[in-house]
């Protein structure tokens, strides 16, 4: 369904909220500089008194027993040891006539023998604070002592502030469209393409049919006075008898309303991305025989089996039992399951409560897709699948930034908390949407079988598709971003606002450039040419984040990778459509789809395991070098299976060797 | 052992004997009711800090007892002294330094009542090596009826403070070869040198005809280790060089430009010396009166007390001495130690 209303106001709504954001962003940041900083640089002065009193004390003695200032010996590692003791003091020093002789500190605030640190007091952004203390003797100044502070102290706690703040616009921006979908596509652009189809069979000679709603807006009066016209027409012509109830309709503003509950729920899970891994580290507790990476990457791979395992029999018991009790019971179970992880004191427990969380995760998720799938017709389905799933696209981007930021300033646990709370909202807003009565119905593809999977695998370019090319895609994404990375950066001591920064780049990628490449596929047609790009860069991506240099590198590589899985998105489904003809005539193309993404899946399950076993032996670097190596590999062997099995052209038989 | 602060150093040992002394007066019940313990002390010199200390801590411990000091400035004069000694029947013999303790006791494997101090309890103090003078077995089990205190750092501890004044090349060791402790220190301090890659220059005094050593060459062989490069003077435990000749010493060294590095109080104290690291005498002293009252209260039994040193010690600098050789020390060394002011 094309929600053009929705968004031209949302490119309006979006642009003015941008605006004002940047705008309360640049004021801010001036007014840090003019509010904050003279509060904040006294308070450094004051303690770079504190120190440099020490030293000065040391000098006294030393001047006091008749040794001259500039005969004392061994100041360097005296003022080094009380730099090593005041780490945020950046340099001291002595200086005698203009001349430093004693100097402890970073090289940039001196140049030879000469202090530049307190040259240009007067220049705009000084890169230190350089406080002055004399040394005396006889009531003479002999010397001075020079202690620095870092300027760019409040210069990063500043940058780290504006930061925040871009996520934050970014965020804004993307619940600015969450919230655009569900208010005006519910209460106004699906009810208006409501009374547009019913004035449609009206003009088509129907006049039996009403509008039915029951909003109380603009848009209800609207329904209600149009109602009340074919009542008054129906009346006088005196045409009895009712049309077939027009259905359906009332079905897609669920969609639009299931979206944002999705959004919500997928938040949940997406807050705690940017520290599981290593909230799973602090857990950690010995097991014999297993290194500590491979422990650590168990709770993941767990997570992520139990999820692919219980995918398809959430999905047929909601066919049975109804999607809204599966949704309600996923949903509740998830909320259970952060509960217990924000509460876990050992892994033993974090496992269980993962597990529960991913069982939940797994009903939510199939259950609403089929919420989806049973109320559009097959029509409209691919864009209500498409708009769904970009709900869940969209918590993938806000849930690392928002989760970043909560986590370091309230801690691991109380994400966990924050993130059941998300779950709890979500299985709400369920309770309030979805239908109590089971749909009727339509066609669905049958429940996955064993029969099933070996005539898709007994297809050698649907084994090339699907294990050596969705494979490793989720391999790399769980190896890399949701484990690997977080560990790493948090090892470097970035903080957790960073990382949320970092994973956030992917998402915002792949919702960019997804589109652009699922274009470009179509128009060339070129799919396998796409997926050989897609594979070899996310390779790359895994190369450049094992290079050393954390921030900018992990930005660098994480953008690559959104990108390439951004060349894989699209071009992956549709080369499934090109290559499994005759599967999807036998099975049907829900099967199809359903057996590919249970395949996908099982790179997520083998990556923490795989990740984790390649660190315990080779460290961080190595470890994503050779998550980059499996991935290379992968589009070989994609190559060569695509190259021996190449389609058969339509108009040539093939021929048998001779 | 490490250099802590200055404070430390110095307040440290006293404080943990202060603390111990109350607890003492109250235990402690005299040998005999109504009968004082007579402890004899035999001492080069009166005034030394190890005496002051001893009779500080027994007058302090609730102790009855008498302290009697006798001066025996030589030490093989008190072998003609013995028939005196055992006449007056004290309880507990103190001896002061290496060699009045061996002249009193003698060697454990060579106990020989009519030369030496069989039957009495003996408490030593401020003795070098005892081990390698042969006056105990063993520090933790001594063997005999004999025990007491060190004052002496280890050698490792000397070399490093000396080297943490300043890089030195070459150190002279200027000793008497004919004090068997000094031999065994020189010897150690050579090994130890050696492994941080310093030079040890033997100085020992020669002997005249007599073949007594002769501390009238001792401006020669400063002189000789000046020509020879060393950077530094060391004196260590030596009744000879270190006690009796300091002043004849720190003068010559100051004349040829060289450091001085001792490892006893006295000479620091006394005479123009750079530094030292040394165990300051009136806690060795206090530390030996612990061991005495223990003996004389029954609490332990002499040949149950093991011998010990001190574990802090103090780094004395002499800042005029510094002065003279344009040498001063390093910022470090400065804030811990204990500045000696010339006279």
């Amino acid at each position: 369904m094309k929600l053009s209303f929705v968004r031209r106001l949302n490119w309006m709504l979006t642009g003015v909220v941008s605006v004002l954001m940047l705008v309360s962003l640049a004021v801010q940041t001036t007014h840090f500089n003019s509010l904050f900083r003279p509060l904040i640089e006294p308070e450094l002065a004051r303690k770079a008194e504190v120190v440099g009193a020490y030293v000065v004390a040391q000098i006294d003695r030393a001047i006091d027993l008749g040794i001259a200032v500039d005969k004392l010996v061994g100041m360097d590692e005296l003022l080094a040891d009380t730099l090593a003791a005041n780490p945020d003091v950046k340099y001291i020093g002595l200086e005698i006539g203009g001349r430093l002789t004693a100097y402890a500190g970073v090289d940039g605030a001196r140049s030879g023998e000469r202090l530049t640190a307190e040259a240009a007091p007067e220049a705009d952004r000084p890169s230190f604070i350089d406080t002055v203390l004399p040394l005396e003797s006889d009531g003479v100044t002999v010397a001075r002592l020079h202690v620095g502070m870092g300027a760019g102290f409040v210069q990063s706690a500043l940058n780290e502030v504006v930061y925040d703040l871009g996520s934050v616009l970014i965020v804004a921006i993307l619940l600015n469209v969450e919230i655009l979908l569900l208010v005006v596509g519910s209460s106004v652009a699906a009810p208006l393409r409501r009374v547009s189809a019913v004035i449609r069979r009206v003009g088509e000679g129907h006049l039996g049919v009403r509008v039915d709603l029951r909003n109380r807006d603009e848009v209800g009066e609207l329904a209600r006075a149009i109602d009340w016209a074919l009542d008054s027409v129906r009346h006088r012509a005196d045409l009895s008898g009712t049309e077939p109830v027009m259905a359906k309709i009332g079905m897609m503003q669920r969609v639009v309303e299931l979206r944002f509950a999705i959004f919500i729920f997928s938040l949940a899970e997406e807050l705690t991305r940017t520290f599981l891994s290593v909230y799973i580290k602090s857990l950690f507790e010995p097991v014999p025989g297993l290194t500590m990476e491979m422990v650590i990457g168990a709770p993941i791979a767990l997570f992520m089996l139990l999820w692919a395992v219980s995918q398809p029999i959430a999905g047929s018991v909601s066919e049975r039992r109804g999607r809204r009790a599966v949704f309600l019971a996923g949903a509740l179970m998830s909320f259970a399951g952060l509960v217990g992880s924000g509460l876990a004191t050992d892994l033993v427990q974090l496992i269980a409560a993962r597990c529960l969380t991913a069982i939940g995760y797994a009903s939510v998720f199939i259950s609403a897709q089929g919420f989806v799938i049973d109320a559009t017709d097959p029509k409209q389905r691919a864009q209500a699948v498409a708009m769904y799933a970009g709900g869940i696209l969209s918590a993938g981007v806000c849930g690392p930034a928002i989760g970043g930021v909560i986590a370091g300033q309230l801690g691991f646990r109380t994400t966990f908390l924050i993130s059941a709370g998300l779950a709890l909202l979500a299985a709400f807003m369920a309770w309030r949407v979805l239908p109590r009565v089971q749909v009727p119905k339509e066609r669905l593809g049958r429940g996955l079988r064993f029969a099933d999977a070996m005539l898709c695998l007994r297809n050698p370019r649907f084994v090339g598709l699907a294990v050596f090319s969705a494979v490793p895609a989720k391999l790399g994404l769980t190896a890399l971003l949701f484990f690997l990375l977080p560990l790493a950066l948090d090892d470097q001591g970035v903080s957790q606002s960073w990382i949320g920064r970092v994973l956030l780049l992917y998402w915002l990628l792949m919702i960019f450039v997804s589109p652009m490449a699922a274009k470009l596929s179509d128009r060339s047609g070129q799919r396998a040419a796409f997926l050989v790009a897609g594979g070899l860069l996310a390779a790359a991506a895994a190369y450049v984040l094992s290079l050393p240099g954390s921030l900018a590198t992990a930005l660098g590589g994480v953008a690559t990778l959104g990108i390439a899985h951004a060349l894989l998105n699209a071009p992956q489904l549709a080369m499934l459509a090109d290559v499994c003809e005759k599967e999807r005539a036998a099975l049907g193309e829900t099967t199809v789809i359903g057996m590919f993404r249970l395949i996908e899946r099982l790179g997520s399950v083998v990556a923490p395991f795989l990740a984790g076993l390649f660190l315990a032996h080779y460290g961080y670097a190595g470890a994503l070098r050779g998550i980059g190596i499996v991935l290379a590999l992968c589009v070989a062997v994609q190559l060569v299976l695509g190259m021996a099995f190449r389609p058969p052209p339509a108009d040539l038989p093939q021929r048998t060797p001779a | 052992m490490s250099l802590s602060r200055r404070s430390v150093l110095a307040g440290a040992s006293g404080a943990v004997l202060a603390s111990v002394s109350p607890g003492f007066a109250q235990s402690i019940k005299p040998i005999a009711a109504g009968k004082t313990a007579r402890i004899l002390v035999l001492t080069p010199r009166k005034d030394v800090g190890d005496v002051l200390g001893f009779r500080d801590f027994i007058g302090s411990s609730g102790l009855a007892a008498t302290v009697d000091v006798r001066e025996v400035p030589q030490a093989s004069a008190l072998t003609g002294m013995l028939p005196e000694i055992r006449a007056a029947k004290p309880d507990l013999v103190v001896t002061v330094f290496t060699p009045l303790t061996l002249a009193a006791v003698g060697r454990y494997d060579d106990p020989d009542p009519s030369r030496y101090l069989t039957d009495i309890p003996v408490v030593f103090t401020s003795v070098t090596d005892p081990v390698a003078s042969r006056i105990v077995r063993g520090l933790d089990r001594t063997g005999r009826a004999v025990t007491g205190t060190r004052h002496i750092a280890p050698v490792a501890v000397q070399l490093k403070t000396m080297l943490s004044y300043r890089r030195w090349k070459k150190i002279a060791a200027l000793y008497n070869p004919g004090e068997d402790n000094m031999v065994v220190a020189v010897r150690d301090l050579k090994e130890e040198a050696q492994r941080q890659g310093v030079e040890v220059l033997d100085s020992a005094l020669p002997r005249d005809a007599a073949g007594a050593p002769n501390p009238a060459a001792i401006p020669d062989l400063i002189a000789d280790a000046a020509r020879a490069g060393a950077d530094l003077v060391y004196i260590g435990p030596d009744t000879l060089v270190a006690s009796n000749n300091n002043a004849l010493v720190a003068e010559q060294a100051l004349a040829q430009k060289l450091a001085t590095f001792c490892s006893t109080e006295l000479p620091i104290r006394r005479a123009n010396l750079l530094m030292g690291l040394v165990s300051p005498a009136v806690n060795v002293g206090r530390f030996a009166g612990l061991k005495a009252v223990e003996i004389l209260s029954g609490a332990k039994p002499a040949d149950g007390i093991a011998v010990e040193t001190l574990n802090r010690f103090s780094l004395l600098l002499r800042i005029g001495a510094a002065k003279r050789l344009d040498l001063y020390p390093p910022m470090r060394l400065l804030n811990i130690a204990e500045i000696v002011q010339d006279a």
